[in-house]
């Protein structure tokens, strides 16, 4: 339950994100405005490193984690920039729905395909996902569109 | 239509992102894991710095004296949060509950801010509808867990 919660909080924390993100970025453009955001992020996690007395070993660099970490911080950037890059282009909603079936999609294929864990509960979460997530995102009857920063 | 196709494939883009900085921390542990995640990320920045230094994307609106703020660390210190958190919740209880308990905490802080107009979001009343939609996502989100 404690993971949960943790993830639900992990998602309130992306929002307040996006959004100051977009504010920062407005004021000082994407690139040196996820720059900066990766740069107090390597520094602060750093000093975590610090703090749990923990040290970085030249092993690290021929492991295979460090690739998945690599990967990873790459993608991060990359799904940033397409994030502001779509933003402008398409409605709030459809982009919020779209991502999120993607997001859905490919986690419950991963889950399946890596660690055995599919489930039909699974699959019914993921239905209602949907369904709750459209009628979030749905537009006004006035022909307005929702806006969401998810 | 391209757009809509980038669309659901940046969230895909996502869900492996999740995986793998999951598997990173399995292995270095969530501070280490964390870390890595960082400079590599930083590391890709420079480089898109270098080749895109002339674009759209690196032009800022704002005067050079509003330009810096203290509080732009702020978002790093967010990044950092989710990061570990992520590495340690990932592992633990998969990567679709992970991220559907991620998908009903972000409809609820957009559906607040939206209510409010925090960080200068369009303010948008959060009525019935979006309120079924959340109590239906939560009901996904115990399918999952329970089933």
């Amino acid at each position: 339950m404690i993971y949960i919660v943790l993830s639900g909080l992990s998602g309130i924390a992306v929002i307040v994100n996006v959004a100051v993100n977009g504010i920062v970025a407005s004021r000082i453009g994407t690139i040196r405005g996820v720059g900066i955001t990766f740069f107090t992020g390597t520094i602060a996690a750093g000093a975590l490193l610090l703090l749990k007395g923990e040290t970085l070993a030249a092993g690290d660099i021929t492991s295979v984690a460090i690739r998945f970490a690599a990967m990873a911080g790459i993608l991060g950037i990359a799904t940033t920039f397409i994030f502001n890059g779509l933003v402008q282009r398409i409605a709030a909603f459809k982009m919020v729905l779209l991502r999120f079936i993607g997001q859905i999609g490919v986690s419950i294929l991963l889950d399946y395909w890596l660690f055995d864990l599919f489930s039909l509960g699974k699959c019914l979460g993921g239905i209602c996902l949907m369904t709750g997530l459209m009628l979030f995102t749905r537009q006004n009857g006035s022909g307005e569109e929702t806006h969401s920063n998810a | 239509m391209k757009y809509v196709h980038l669309s659901w494939f940046n969230g895909m883009l996502i869900g492996v992102m999740l995986l793998l900085s999951g598997l990173a921390s399995e292995v270095f542990g969530p501070y280490k894991g964390t870390f890595y995640f960082h400079l590599a990320g930083f590391t890709a920045v420079c480089v898109i710095f270098l080749f895109f230094r002339k674009s759209d994307l690196n032009q800022s609106t704002a005067t050079v004296a509003k330009r810096y703020a203290p509080w732009f660390i702020l978002p790093g210190i967010v990044n950092v949060c989710i990061t570990y958190t992520n590495s340690i919740v990932v592992p633990r209880i998969g990567l679709t509950v992970a991220l559907a308990a991620a998908m009903l905490g972000q409809l609820i802080m957009s559906g607040m801010m939206s209510q409010y107009g925090l960080l200068g979001t369009p303010k948008q009343a959060f009525d019935k509808r979006r309120l079924l939609g959340i109590a239906i996502i939560a009901l996904g989100l115990w399918l999952m867990v329970r089933f």
